[in-house]
C-alpha cells in the first residue's frame, strides 16, 4: 500500500511540474490520469515481477557527485584526443564483475558507458567487456577506479579487488 | 551578471557539440566514434541545459529542462549500449589494437 501510494504521490508531483496546471478541472483530469497509469504499472508488475528497490541512501549522492567528476575530467581527456593533442589508443579490456545482484551490474556498466572515453560492449555473467579510448582510461578501469565509486558496495568486494587486480 | 554565465555556458556547450561533430568524422572506427557521440550526450547538453535554465532563473520551464537531463542521463548510455553490443554480436571488431585473444586474429 505504502508503495502504491509512493507511486501515485511521485507521478503527481511529475504531473503537477510538467503541466503547471492549477485549476480543479484540470487537477482532476490529472488525478484521474496519474490513478489509470498506477493501475497500469501495478498489472504489468504482476506480469514481469522484475522488481528493483533503489535504497536511496546518502550514499547515492556522494556517487553522483563523484561520478559527475569523473565525466568532466574525461570528457576534457576525449576533446583533447578529438583535437589530436593526445594519442588515440583504442583498447578493448574485460573487467571482472564483483557483483552478484542485477542492479548492481547496471549501474557500473551504465556509469562506464557514461563517461566519455570508455564504453561497455557486452556483459556475460561475471565479465563485462569495455572499448576505451587511451591506455590510461583502460588501466584506470582495470585498476578498479569505476568500482571504488560504487554507492552499494560491501567492504569485502572492495577487499578481494585489492588483491585481485592491483 | 548570471546571464553572461548563461551565455558562456551555452557557448561552450555548442563548441562541445562540434567538437564531438567533428571526433564522429575524425576517429577510426564505430567503438572510438561512441566516445566522441558521448561527450555531446553528458558535458554539452549539461552545460547547454543547465545555461538554458539560468537563463529562465526557477520556474517551471527550469524544472522541464532537469527534467529533459534526467532523461538524457538515463538513455544515452542505454543507446550507446544497444549500437556497441549490436555492432559487436553483428561481428565488427575494433580496428588497429584489438584485445590479446583469439577473436582478434580470426576476424
Amino acid at each position: 500500500m505504502a508503495h502504491k501510494l509512493r507511486l501515485f504521490l511521485t507521478l503527481f508531483a511529475l504531473w503537477l511540474l510538467l503541466s503547471g496546471h492549477y485549476n480543479a478541472l484540470m487537477l482532476g483530469f490529472g488525478g484521474i490520469s496519474v490513478a489509470f497509469v498506477c493501475w497500469l504499472t501495478l498489472r504489468m508488475d504482476s506480469v514481469d515481477k522484475q522488481h528493483f528497490v533503489l535504497p536511496l541512501t546518502p550514499a547515492i549522492p556522494v556517487y553522483l557527485a563523484r561520478l559527475s567528476k569523473r565525466i568532466v575530467l574525461s570528457n576534457i581527456d576525449v576533446i583533447l584526443r578529438i583535437m589530436g593533442l593526445r594519442p588515440l589508443t583504442p583498447r578493448l579490456v574485460e573487467l571482472s564483475l564483483p557483483f552478484s545482484d542485477p542492479l548492481n551490474k547496471v549501474i557500473y556498466a551504465n556509469a562506464i558507458t557514461l563517461t566519455p572515453g570508455s564504453a561497455s560492449i557486452t556483459m556475460s555473467d561475471n565479465k563485462l567487456l569495455v572499448h576505451t579510448l587511451s591506455d590510461d582510461s583502460a588501466r584506470d578501469l582495470l585498476l578498479g577506479d569505476m568500482l571504488s565509486i560504487m554507492p552499494f558496495q560491501s567492504t569485502e568486494q572492495s577487499l578481494s579487488l585489492n588483491k585481485g587486480e592491483g | 551578471m548570471t546571464e553572461w554565465v548563461a551565455t558562456v555556458f551555452i557557448i561552450v556547450g555548442c563548441l562541445l557539440g562540434v567538437t564531438g561533430g567533428i571526433g564522429l568524422l575524425r576517429l577510426p572506427d564505430l567503438y572510438s566514434r561512441l566516445h566522441a557521440v558521448s561527450v555531446t550526450d553528458t558535458l554539452c547538453s549539461f552545460l547547454i541545459l543547465s545555461g538554458l535554465a539560468l537563463e529562465s532563473g526557477v520556474s517551471l520551464a527550469s524544472v522541464k529542462l532537469l527534467f529533459i537531463f534526467l532523461f538524457l542521463v538515463f538513455t544515452s548510455p542505454t543507446s550507446s549500449f544497444a549500437v556497441a553490443n549490436g555492432a559487436w554480436q553483428w561481428g565488427l571488431r575494433p580496428a588497429p589494437s584489438g584485445p590479446d585473444t583469439q577473436e582478434n586474429t580470426s576476424q
